[in-house]
C-alpha cells in the first residue's frame, strides 16, 4: 500500500490530466480540425482553391463591410462585418496581399447574430474579402483598403 | 503576437511565432461561436459578437487555445 500522501498525489493527479484533457478536446469542438494549409502562407488565389474548389461565389450586396478607406497603421485596421441573410454559418476574412491571406474564420451557430468586429493586419494597399457561407451556398463582398503603412513586421 | 517573420534585432535569428489559434464562445457551455486565425489578426483583435437572445444569470464563457497548446478561458455571468 502507498503511502497516504503518494495516494493523494497520484488521485489527483490523475485527475489533473483528465481535466486537462477533457478541456483539450472540448476547445477543439469548433472549425473541427484546423486546417493547417488554409492559413499558411501563399497566394490569397491558392488559399481560395483551398478553401472552395472551384464553387462560385457571388457578389451579394446584403453583407455590409465597414473597413477604414485609408488605413494609417496596417498593424490595426477594425473591420465590422454584419448581414441580414439566413443560416449563416461561416465566415471568413482574406486579405488578398497577407503573406498568410487567411486572418479569421468565424463559425456561428443558430444562436449567433452575424454581427462580428476584429481588428486586423494588412502588409499592404490591397482588397478584404469576406466570403460568408450559408448552407451550400457562398456569398462575398469586399472593400479595397490603402494602408500607409504596413502592419506585418510590427509582431 | 508574433507572426513567425520578425527577426531579433541582436541576434538576426527569427522570432518563433506565437499566437491565439482558436477562440471559442459558450453560451450556458454551448458552443455558439469559435474563431480560427493565424497572423494576419492584430495583436489586439478587439473581437465584439451579438448573440440574438441572453437572459439574466446566462453565463458566458471564452476559451482559447494558441499555438503551442496553452489555454485558458474567463467566465461571466450575465447580470443587470
Amino acid at each position: 500500500m502507498l503511502p497516504l500522501r503518494r495516494r493523494i498525489f497520484f488521485k489527483q493527479s490523475t485527475k489533473w490530466v483528465i481535466t486537462a484533457l477533457a478541456t483539450f478536446f472540448s476547445i477543439r469542438s469548433g472549425y473541427a480540425d484546423r486546417i493547417t494549409e488554409h492559413f499558411a502562407s501563399a497566394q490569397a488565389s491558392d488559399i481560395m482553391t483551398r478553401l472552395f474548389a472551384d464553387r462560385s461565389i457571388s457578389y451579394n450586396d446584403r453583407i455590409n463591410l465597414s473597413l477604414p478607406k485609408i488605413a494609417e497603421n496596417g498593424a490595426v485596421v477594425p473591420i465590422t462585418i454584419s448581414s441580414e441573410l439566413d443560416a449563416i454559418d461561416r465566415v471568413y476574412i482574406l486579405i488578398e496581399r497577407n503573406p498568410t491571406p487567411l486572418a479569421a474564420v468565424f463559425e456561428l451557430s443558430s444562436e449567433a447574430m452575424v454581427y462580428l468586429t476584429a481588428r486586423i493586419k494588412m502588409a499592404e494597399s490591397c482588397n478584404v474579402v469576406v466570403i460568408v457561407r450559408q448552407g451550400e451556398r457562398l456569398f462575398k463582398a469586399q472593400q479595397w483598403v490603402n494602408v500607409v503603412m504596413g502592419g506585418c513586421g510590427t509582431g | 503576437m508574433e507572426n513567425g517573420r520578425n527577426r531579433d534585432p541582436i541576434s538576426g535569428e527569427l522570432i518563433p511565432a506565437h499566437f491565439i489559434e482558436e477562440l471559442t464562445i459558450k453560451l450556458n457551455d454551448t458552443t455558439v461561436i469559435t474563431v480560427d486565425m493565424a497572423g494576419s489578426m492584430a495583436k489586439n483583435p478587439f473581437f465584439t459578437f451579438r448573440l440574438k437572445s441572453v437572459a439574466n444569470g446566462d453565463k458566458i464563457t471564452a476559451s482559447w487555445i494558441d499555438n503551442r497548446q496553452q489555454i485558458d478561458s474567463v467566465d461571466y455571468i450575465v447580470a443587470g
